[in-house]
């Protein structure tokens, strides 16, 4: 599913001097697996997160998603890709807040490059909301909604378009310890259907032992947690 | 890319729909400006109708030209020599002869303009007629004239008899009142055959002032000056013809007017576009996190940027749409209230050509105001808005 080797990553910082994030970071994720990504804050797990999910380029090392190098895509094939295949959950779930948690749901369809009808789109919607248990919040605005509900709907956001991986970036940082146990509950859960992977960012050795696989990144590099 | 387009269509009619303020102050501008270009050349078309009218009545139709005859009996004779050889010319070619001849008099000690006539003046100026009736064509001349009144006339109506004052003439003349008419002109004016004053007086006096008239239907502009000038000509009468209809200095100066005011209403689009581009770029500060997430979640640079000018264009349409309806509704009412008194302007003509240059000159203002903001939007860099 993901085969990452070598990756690099380097940021200018002040007077020209260049601080190196990612030093040959190297990373296999399976399909229907889950992994998590520990390391302390500023250790380049956002960043790394942020390259495979095509947000970020890299500086040195190669990228496939599904067999396919997409290291070095242009702008609009790497949204294209973004779209298609990868879904993301923030730390803050960044629900638009003048919409309501189905219309927020709804905006990758809206991206989406080819027609959806509406109906499809609101079918699309309740399904994303019920699998992930948010779908009788589905006319709430974010401002009604408890943090745990927020974040399960920008995981529904993440799913609709039903990508084949899931990157989440801390995305219990900001709830308290049960409804965080929950949102990763949630999203181990993902990988039982074969096809769905999850790449989670986190700080928490507990949640993340929740999931498949466990790493942390240290110095740039990234090592097998025992 | 249709479903780009659309996809982005939705985004933009989202925005629009969930931010109700800002909407309203981005359209309210554009909504002012576009009321205005509407406003403007509805008032000026109504204002074309009602001084075109005003000239129709005091001067005459388009292409009306005049022929003076200057008083003595010669020349009065020569005058309706010219009449009849006039008439005759133009008759089957559906021109309108009028033979004019005015004096100042009295009706029942009143002071009044006295206008004779020979021929259907009112083809030539189509006075309404407010009441009764307008003077016999043709037929026996009646001692008692007939008599049309315009103007002020206490005390006298329809059927009443008068008797008409005429300088040089020891006697006055017995007449009829058979309607009235309203010819716009400054004080009281009575109408009369010309046969008929001419049983009382050969109306050679120097008090008496004669013109022919000729007007000529509009496609056969320019032949009235030169059939007067032939029937001068012929009738020894001193030319030359003049025309004396006033329309094309009116149309002129309505032209002038007109685009006067459409510049002040493309001033205020302009205003409409700085509007627009000013909210879209106060706005986009406050979206950078929304334009982040999109791009994230598959949205191209094309799809933000057509989301962003398409809810300038969106809300450029629809408050042009609101103001030509506001228009549609109110122009009748302003012209009725601006131009109480021109009985002309039966019903007011919609400017529907503007309304439409109207709402895709406020489609294109919505374009310009919002390229920028979309260009901003789409060239935001979401991996610095994600670390952040």
């Amino acid at each position: 599913m993901i085969r990452a080797s070598g990756l690099c990553k380097a940021f200018r910082a002040v007077a020209e001097e260049r601080v190196s994030v990612l030093r040959g970071v190297d990373l296999a994720v399976a399909a229907g697996s889950s992994v998590a990504i520990l390391g302390r804050s500023g250790s380049g797990k956002s960043t790394l997160l942020s390259i495979l999910g095509l947000i970020e380029t890299v500086d040195g090392g190669t990228y496939e998603l599904n067999g396919k190098d997409v290291s070095r895509l242009s702008d609009s094939e790497a949204a294209r890709v973004r779209g298609e295949r990868l879904g993301f959950v923030f730390q803050r779930s960044l629900l638009l807040p003048h919409l309501t948690a189905a219309e927020n749901v709804e905006v990758p369809l809206l991206h989406a490059g080819a027609l959806i009808l509406p109906r499809t789109r609101r079918q699309l919607v309740a399904a994303a909301m019920s699998r992930v248990g948010i779908g009788h919040r589905a006319k709430h605005k974010p401002s009604q909604l408890s943090g745990g509900e927020q974040q399960l709907v920008a995981l529904a956001r993440a799913l609709v378009r039903q990508p084949r991986l899931i990157l989440a970036d801390e995305p219990t940082g900001n709830l308290d310890p049960s409804t965080g146990e929950r949102i990763v509950r949630t999203l181990a859960e993902l990988p039982s259907d074969g096809l769905t992977s999850v790449v989670m960012v986190t700080h928490d050795h507990e949640l993340a032992t929740l999931l498949d696989h466990r790493y942390v990144l240290t110095d740039g590099r990234l090592g097998v947690v025992s | 890319m249709i479903g780009s387009a659309l996809g982005s269509l939705v985004v933009a009619w989202q925005t629009l729909r969930t931010h109700k303020l800002r909407t309203f102050l981005t359209c309210l501008s554009l909504a002012i400006a576009v009321l205005a270009l509407v406003m403007v050349d509805a008032a000026s078309q109504v204002a074309a109708d009602a001084l075109v009218a005003q000239a129709r009545l005091t001067q005459g139709l388009p292409e009306t030209w005049q022929l003076d005859v200057q008083a003595g009996r010669i020349n009065q004779d020569r005058a309706r020599q010219a009449y009849a050889l006039t008439t005759t010319i133009e008759a089957p070619l559906g021109g309108s002869t009028v033979l004019l001849a005015r004096v100042n008099g009295e009706i029942n000690g009143t002071p009044v303009a006295v206008t004779a006539v020979l021929g259907d003046l009112r083809s030539i100026r189509p006075f309404p007629i407010t009441s009764g009736r307008w003077l016999t064509q043709g037929g026996v001349p009646n001692i008692d004239a007939e008599v049309v009144l315009s103007g002020g006339f206490a005390g006298i109506s329809n059927g009443d008899r008068v008797h008409v004052a005429i300088p040089g003439l020891q006697t006055t003349i017995p007449a009829r009142v058979v309607g009235s008419v309203d010819d716009r002109a400054p004080g009281a004016t009575i109408y009369v055959r010309l046969d008929e004053i001419l049983l009382w007086t050969d109306c050679s006096s120097s008090a008496w002032n004669q013109a022919l008239l000729l007007h000529e239907p509009s496609e056969r502009g320019g032949e009235a000056g030169r059939v007067l000038d032939y029937v001068a000509s012929i009738a020894k009468l001193p030319g030359p013809p003049t025309r004396i209809d006033a329309l094309g200095y009116t149309a002129d100066t309505l032209a002038t007017t007109r685009t006067i005011f459409l510049l002040i209403a493309g001033v205020s689009m302009l205003v409409g576009v700085l509007g627009i581009l000013n909210i879209g770029l106060v706005s986009l500060r406050e979206r950078v996190e929304e334009i982040a997430l999109r791009r994230a979640t598959g949205a191209t640079r094309l799809q933000i940027g057509l989301s962003v000018v398409g809810e300038s264009v969106l809300a450029a349409l629809a408050s042009a749409v609101f103001a030509v309806v506001v228009a549609w509704f109110t122009v009748p009412f302003a012209a009725t209230s601006l131009f109480p008194n021109l009985p002309m302007i039966e019903s007011v003509g919609f400017p529907y050509q503007t309304a439409a240059v109207g709402i895709l000159v406020s489609g294109l203002a919505g374009f310009l105001g919002g390229i920028i903001p979309a260009i901003r939007a789409a060239t935001i860099d979401i991996a610095s808005i994600m670390r952040a």
